[in-house]
C-alpha cells in the first residue's frame, strides 16, 4: 500500500515537477504484462479484428461517410485518440498495437506469439537502400495522402482502400527486407508519430548505457530465446530518442541485465537531444505545423471555394475534381508550396536573423536551421491538437450512432436508438484551442532558448539568437489563434 | 532594467485599453440587421457574417440544392433549409466572439465541413479574438522572461 502511493507520488512529480524519471517497469502488473510474449500478439489481434470490421464496413456499408464506422471510427475516434492522448502521453504505444505490419511480421517470423529460432526467417533480408535511410519517403507519402484528404475521410470507401494498400505493402517489404522497414521508412503515420514522440512524456531508455557497451552479445540487438532482436533496426542500448522504437517491448524480454527501463518523464524532453538530427526531421515539422493550419483553414474555415478545390474527385467532364483541375491544382501547389518551401523559407529567414543577432560566426548556418526547427515540435503538435478538438466534441453523435447501427444501412441492433447530433460546449471550443495552442507555444518558447543555449554557450548570444525565433513563434500562433477566434 | 520597464509598461497600458474595451458599453449595435444567406454543398455564401454585439439578425435562408441545417454554436439556433422554400430565424447578437455556423443535415461528402462563422463585434471590435491575442503576447512574454531568468 505505501509502496503504491510512492508510485503514485512518483508518477506525478516526474509528470509535473520535471523532477526525474520514473520507470513504469517497476509496478509489478506493466513489468508482468510488458514482458509477456503474448501482449503485443493480443494488441494486435484486437486491433486486427477492428480494422477489418473497418474495411468490411468502408466497401459494403452506407456511402454516407458520418454514418460508416470507417470513417467515424479512424478518422474521429481513431484520429484523436492518437494524436490527442496517445502520443503526447504514450510515445508510440499507438505502434505497439497496430495492425497494419501484423502479417508480415508473423509470416517472417513463421510465428505469432512464440520466439522461433533465427535460421527459420521467412524474408530475404535484403539491407535497407542507404539513400532511403531517413524520412523523406514518410514526408512525402504523408503530403500525397494529405492531399487527397477530404476525399480520405469523408468517403468510406476510399478509406478502405488506403487502409488495404497498407496491409498489403508492409508483407512485401518484410519478404525483402525483413522486420519494420515499412514502420520505420514508409508508413505515412510513422513519420509523424516519430516526430511529436519526442515530445511525449514517455520514453524507453537504457539504465546504464556502460553496461549496454561492454555487453558484447548485445541480445537487444540479435534476440535470444526470450524475443527477437529489436524489429524497428535500432540499437536500444544506444536509445537517446523516442523516435524510431516503435515500444515493441522485445529488448526488455531480451535484455539478460533487465537494464531497460520505461521512464516517464517530462515533456518534450527529446528535443534537447542532440543526435539524429538532420533535414528530413525539420521538414517534417515545416509539414506537420504547415498542414495543422492548412487543414484548420481548410476544413474548419468557412470558405467553400477551398472546400470545392479539395473535394476532388472522378467527375467527367472536370476529370480529377469537381470544379476542374483549374481548382485542384492551386490546392495542390499551396499544399506542397507552402509546407515544403514557404514555411521552410520563412523559417532561415528567422534563423538568418538569429545567427545575425548573435554575433557568433562560428556557427554554421545550416547546424542552426535545423537545431531550431526542433522548436516547433510542441506548437505543431498542440495546434494539430486544437484541430483535432471539435471533431470529437461536435460529431461524437457519430461515434455512438456508428457503433448502434454499425455498417450504417439501418440494421439499427436496438432499433429506435438514435443519438441526434449534439455539439458538446461547441461556444467554448475556440476557447480551449486557444489555450492548448498557448501551452504548446509556451513550450516552443522554451526549448528555443534551450536550443540557442546549446549552440551558443557563452554569454548573452543566447538570448540574442533567441528572441528572433520569439517571433517567428508568436507569428505562426497569431495565425493559428486568428483562425480559431478571429 | 529599463527594457524591462518600458515593456511591462505597454503590456500594462494595453491591459488597461482592452479592459476599458471590455467594459464601457458597446459603441455600436442594438439594430436589426437582415442577412440573407444561400447554402449549398459545402458552404454558405456568405461564409462570414459580422455583426455588432445587441443587433437583432434576421437571417433569411435559402438552398440552391439539397437540404441543409442551420445550427450556431452557443445561440441555441438549429433550423432545417428545405430547397424551395425560405426560412428565417430571429437572433440577438448578445455574445461577443467567433461561433461557428455548422450544417445539422446529413448533406453529402463533405458535410461534416460545412461551416459559416458569425463574429459578433464589441464596439466595432472583435473583443474575444483581441482579448486571447492579448493572453497570447502576455504568455510570450511571460516564458520569455522564466527562461531568461532561469538561464542555462
Ligand atoms: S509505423 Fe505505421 S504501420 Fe508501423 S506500427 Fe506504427 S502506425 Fe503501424
Ligand atoms: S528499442 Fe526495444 S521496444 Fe523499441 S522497437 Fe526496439 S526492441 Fe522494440
Ligand atoms: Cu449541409
Amino acid at each position: 500500500m505505501a509502496a503504491t502511493r510512492w508510485h503514485v507520488r512518483d508518477f506525478f512529480s516526474s509528470l509535473i515537477l520535471h523532477r526525474g524519471k520514473f520507470d513504469l517497469l517497476q509496478i509489478g502488473i506493466i513489468n508482468r504484462l510488458l514482458k509477456h510474449r503474448a501482449f503485443q500478439y493480443a494488441a494486435m489481434m484486437v486491433n486486427l479484428f477492428v480494422f477489418w470490421v473497418i474495411i468490411l464496413s468502408g466497401f459494403f456499408g452506407s456511402p454516407v461517410g458520418n454514418r460508416n464506422i470507417s470513417i467515424v471510427f479512424v478518422w474521429i475516434l481513431w484520429w484523436f485518440a492518437l494524436i490527442v492522448l496517445m502520443v503526447p502521453l504514450l510515445s508510440r504505444i499507438w505502434c505497439t498495437m497496430c495492425p497494419l505490419p501484423a502479417f508480415g511480421e508473423w509470416l517472417e517470423r513463421r510465428a505469432l506469439v512464440k520466439k522461433r529460432s533465427a535460421f527459420k526467417y521467412l524474408s530475404l533480408r535484403k539491407p535497407w537502400p542507404s539513400k532511403l535511410n531517413n524520412i523523406w519517403l514518410q514526408n512525402l507519402g504523408f503530403l500525397a495522402i494529405a492531399t487527397f484528404s477530404a476525399l480520405l475521410v469523408t468517403r468510406p470507401v476510399v478509406t478502405a482502400i488506403v487502409l488495404l494498400i497498407l496491409f498489403v505493402v508492409p508483407v512485401f517489404l518484410v519478404l525483402i527486407y525483413s522486420r519494420r522497414v515499412f514502420c520505420r521508412f514508409i508508413c505515412p503515420v510513422g513519420g509523424f508519430l516519430g516526430l511529436f514522440s519526442m515530445f511525449s512524456a514517455l520514453e524507453l531508455r537504457p539504465k546504464d548505457k556502460t553496461l549496454c557497451r561492454n555487453h558484447m552479445t548485445k541480445e537487444c540487438v540479435r534476440g535470444n530465446d526470450n524475443g527477437y532482436g529489436c524489429p524497428w533496426i535500432i540499437y536500444p542500448g544506444g536509445l537517446e530518442r523516442n523516435n524510431y522504437c516503435g515500444l515493441c517491448f522485445e529488448c526488455i524480454k531480451t535484455c539478460p541485465y533487465n537494464n531497460l527501463a520505461l521512464n516517464l518523464r517530462s515533456f518534450g524532453g527529446d528535443i534537447l537531444a542532440k543526435t539524429g538530427r538532420a533535414l528530413d526531421e525539420a521538414w517534417k515539422s515545416f509539414i506537420m505545423l504547415t498542414l495543422a493550419g492548412l487543414y484548420i483553414l481548410v476544413m474548419q474555415g468557412p470558405w467553400g471555394v477551398l472546400k470545392d478545390w479539395s473535394n476532388v474527385f472522378w467527375a467527367p467532364p472536370y476529370g480529377w475534381a469537381l470544379t476542374g483541375v483549374g481548382g485542384f491544382l492551386p490546392y495542390v501547389g499551396i499544399f506542397w508550396g507552402l509546407s515544403l518551401a514557404v514555411t521552410p523559407s520563412v523559417f532561415f529567414l528567422f534563423t538568418g536573423a538569429s545567427k545575425l543577432a548573435s554575433g557568433v560566426r562560428s556557427v554554421p548556418l545550416k547546424k542552426l536551421f535545423i537545431d531550431f526547427s526542433y522548436e516547433l515540435i510542441p506548437l505543431a503538435l498542440m495546434a494539430w491538437i486544437a484541430f483535432s478538438i471539435p471533431l470529437l466534441l461536435v460529431n461524437w453523435s457519430y461515434i455512438v450512432n456508428a457503433l448502434l447501427d454499425p455498417v450504417g444501412l439501418g440494421w439499427n441492433v436496438f432499433s429506435g436508438l438514435y443519438v441526434p447530433w449534439t455539439p458538446l460546449i461547441p461556444a467554448v471550443i475556440p476557447y480551449l484551442q486557444s489555450i492548448v495552442l498557448a501551452v504548446g507555444l509556451a513550450y516552443s518558447i522554451k526549448y528555443s532558448y534551450r536550443l540557442a543555449k546549446q549552440n551558443f554557450p557563452e554569454g548573452k548570444a543566447a538570448l540574442k539568437a533567441f528572441l528572433p525565433q520569439v517571433v517567428f513563434l508568436t507569428f505562426v500562433s497569431m495565425i493559428f489563434l486568428w483562425l480559431f477566434m478571429g | 532594467m529599463l527594457k524591462r520597464q518600458l515593456l511591462a509598461g505597454a503590456w500594462f497600458t494595453l491591459l488597461i485599453v482592452f479592459a476599458a474595451l471590455f467594459y464601457a458599453p458597446s459603441a455600436s449595435g442594438g439594430e436589426v440587421v437582415t442577412v440573407h444567406i444561400t447554402a449549398r454543398q459545402f458552404a454558405y455564401e456568405p461564409g462570414r457574417v459580422v455583426v455588432n454585439q445587441g443587433d437583432t439578425v434576421v437571417f433569411v435562408l435559402e438552398t440552391v440544392d439539397v437540404t441543409h441545417g442551420f445550427y450556431i454554436d452557443g445561440y441555441d439556433v438549429d433550423v432545417r433549409i428545405i430547397p424551395g422554400e425560405t426560412q428565417t430565424v430571429t437572433v440577438v447578437a448578445d455574445t461577443p466572439g467567433k461561433f461557428k455556423i455548422r450544417c445539422s443535415e446529413t448533406c453529402g461528402a463533405l458535410h461534416p465541413f460545412m461551416v459559416g462563422e458569425f463574429i459578433v463585434l464589441r464596439s466595432g471590435v472583435n473583443i474575444a479574438f483581441l482579448g486571447a491575442a492579448f493572453g497570447l503576447v502576455g504568455v510570450v512574454l511571460a516564458a520569455t522572461a522564466y527562461v531568461w531568468r532561469r538561464g542555462d
